[in-house]
């Protein structure tokens, strides 16, 4: 998955640079909390020790595979140090060995030193909750978090690849990077990914997990996440999720019935056929903000049928989750101060 | 007196019936160790970098890593065949001026856009990119000449992107490329990691060497998929075990020699004035590419 320069535009990785310089910020300001004065020995073997993973041969069906090792990493490290150490491996391919670009750094960090441990790790906490160490449950939840991460950075460096052609042509359309647009390029890396790679990667990480149950389970230890902040938080998700996929509720209920607009919710339509006339602070400021996704719908979508109505509600709710999250942890951030740790010794 | 059983009398073959004369299975172990052998070889010093006359060894990292840099990103720019071209023709150049050896180096200068233009065959067919039919493959299949010269433009580019990082990588030692990325302003920090990555990076490498050694020392055949499998993720548990008590020795060895957190680089280079003319010349290229893309 290792983007080589030429394949993407370097508008393309500058942008994958301007997302990955703040989260290596973020990430060595959090490792810098954890592993304090011995960090820098740490960090330095953890990423040779997520090189070296890319060597070892996994047989597989008849032939054999390697695995990335992120996830696993992020899951005996840490989610913020394996961010760290893989890209450092990334880093040492790109300048030593001409393995992946130097421009496409961004680009390949993105995929597989963000993405792909960040989202394995948080499976694999999802699916493990509060399960012993040594149960089963434990590795099939490593498993299942190697297998999602690795198709999640697959389904991103797909979408850098088929973005290219849509977004850079020259004058007489032709693609000046990458030429797969996108309905090409997501199920050459999908069904890939879906059916080897990602199996050989849930393989390897659920094994190595397996292994240190039976050897050594203190390093499958969480030193960051208590038992019950992991259960409230699993709770919560599934909640949110639950309200989500009832949300269409909302939108059949009051058609069925014939409802009509909640009170005081009235479009300047609505009011006409009511009173007989559109006062005139309403026509001047009723249509001033449209938003996003005006009424919970695509712009323009307000008329289309119920089923794609539900659709692009689900989304909106998905939208607005996201929004509400990314604000409060911005708020926290802001003015929430937690303890300071001594990072001297 | 109790006679030996018949399996003790009866000669056993050595090599299974149907196993051809002189052929060896495909051993997924021996393979891996081959790879981690290669590696280390690649990374221990063998000559190969050219520590001695060739044109860019003179020049400083920071310059080389500058000028190569900015003429990757202007190559990036540029849309004609015939640019693109003489661009790759002027790396051709910079490494036989720089008379760099090595098949490791040559072996990346050619496979990678040797993989490349296998993965854009399709684009230059009408399936991918329609244009005026130039070569024709099946009844409903042909190249086109649009599909021609997107496939040209990208395999070319990502030729002359893998030169420019070649002739980066032959003509610098690590520890000098990381200093000059520290001297352009890398944090200390990263320069440290990159550092200590690169030395350690051969240590564990012969470590996860033994690893196989030992796994094949040990075998007198082929195991199933399973145990295969079941070996490599404990070979892989066990090099991260001792990834771990190595990173403690390393610490403590830090320690005893006085670290405390700060990290110093020595020798710090001077710029000489071909160090100059390099960049020079190097934006000078970039703006003759950019300008006649």
């Amino acid at each position: 998955m290792h983007i080589p320069d030429g394949y993407i535009s370097p508008q393309t990785s500058l942008a994958a640079y301007a997302v990955m310089v703040p989260c290596w910020a973020y990430a060595f300001a959090r490792v810098k909390r954890t592993l304090r004065l011995r960090q820098v020995p740490m960090l330095a073997l953890g990423a040779v020790f997520s090189f070296l993973i890319m060597l070892f041969n996994i047989p597989f069906a008849g032939e054999s595979g390697h695995a990335v090792g992120a996830v696993l990493l992020a899951i005996l490290l840490g989610p913020w140090v394996a961010v760290i150490a893989v890209s450092l491996a990334l880093v040492v391919q790109a300048l030593l060995f001409a393995d992946g670009g130097i421009w496409a750094l961004g680009a390949n960090c993105l995929n597989m030193a963000l993405i792909m441990p960040l989202a394995g790790w948080g499976v694999y906490h999802l699916a493990a909750g509060g399960s012993p160490v040594k149960s089963k449950r434990r590795m099939i939840a490593a498993a299942l978090g190697g297998y999602v991460g690795l198709n999640l950075a697959a389904v991103s460096a797909a979408v850098l690849f088929g973005i290219q052609p849509v977004l850079f042509h020259d004058a007489a359309g032709r693609a000046l990077y990458n030429p797969y647009s996108l309905h090409i390029a997501l199920p050459a890396m999908l069904v890939s990914h879906l059916l080897l790679f990602g199996v050989v990667e849930a393989v390897v990480t659920g094994l190595v997990v397996a292994y240190f149950q039976r050897t050594d389970p203190s390093q499958l230890a969480t030193p960051d996440w208590s038992r019950s902040t992991v259960h409230l938080l699993r709770r919560v998700a599934l909640g949110l999720l639950m309200l989500v996929v009832l949300s269409p509720l909302g939108l059949y209920l009051p058609a069925k019935f014939a409802a009509g607009s909640a009170w005081g919710e009235w479009s300047a339509q609505e009011i006409r056929q009511m009173v007989g006339y559109v006062p005139h602070g309403m026509m001047q400021w009723g249509d001033h903000w449209h938003g996003l996704l005006p009424g919970y719908q695509a712009a323009g979508q307000a008329s289309a049928p119920l089923s794609q109505q539900i659709i692009w509600y689900v989304v909106s709710a998905l939208v607005g989750m996201a929004a509400i999250t990314l604000v409060t942890w911005g708020v926290c951030k802001l003015f929430v101060r937690r303890e300071s740790h001594d990072i001297t010794t | 007196m109790t006679s030996l059983p018949d399996w003790m009398t009866t000669p056993a073959p050595l090599v299974a019936a149907e196993t051809p004369v002189g052929h060896q299975k495909r051993n997924g172990v021996r393979h891996a160790l081959t790879r981690f052998m290669r590696l280390v070889s690649t990374l221990l010093p063998d000559g190969s970098l050219a520590e001695d006359t060739g044109l860019l060894q003179h020049v400083d990292a920071r310059a080389k890593l500058l000028s190569l840099i900015a003429l990757l990103l202007a190559v990036s720019f540029v849309q004609r065949l015939p640019l693109l071209a003489a661009a790759y023709a002027m790396c051709i150049v910079l490494a036989l001026l720089s008379r760099f050896r090595g098949k490791h180096f040559l072996g990346i200068w050619f496979v990678v856009p040797a993989i490349t233009l296998l993965c854009m065959l399709p684009a230059a067919t009408n399936l991918v990119t329609p244009g005026k039919p130039v070569v024709s493959l099946s009844p409903s299949c042909y190249l086109t000449d649009n599909g021609i010269v997107v496939a040209t433009r990208l395999v070319l580019r990502t030729a002359i992107s893998v030169a420019i990082a070649v002739l980066l990588m032959a003509t610098t030692r690590p520890h000098r490329l990381f200093r000059a990325l520290r001297m352009l302003g890398v944090p200390k920090l990263c320069v440290m990691l990159l550092t200590l990555m690169t030395r350690y990076l051969v240590v564990m490498a012969r470590v996860a060497e033994e690893i196989h050694l030992g796994k094949l020392s040990r075998s007198i055949m082929p195991g199933t998929a399973r145990q295969e499998r079941q070996w490599a993720a404990a070979g892989i548990g066990m090099l991260f075990q001792r990834t771990k008590i190595f990173g403690e020795a390393v610490y403590l060895a830090m320690l005893s020699r006085g670290y405390t957190g700060e990290a110093y680089l020595l020798d710090e280079p001077h710029w000489h004035w071909w160090d100059w003319l390099c960049i020079s010349i190097a934006v000078a290229a970039c703006t003759a590419l950019l300008l006649f893309r």
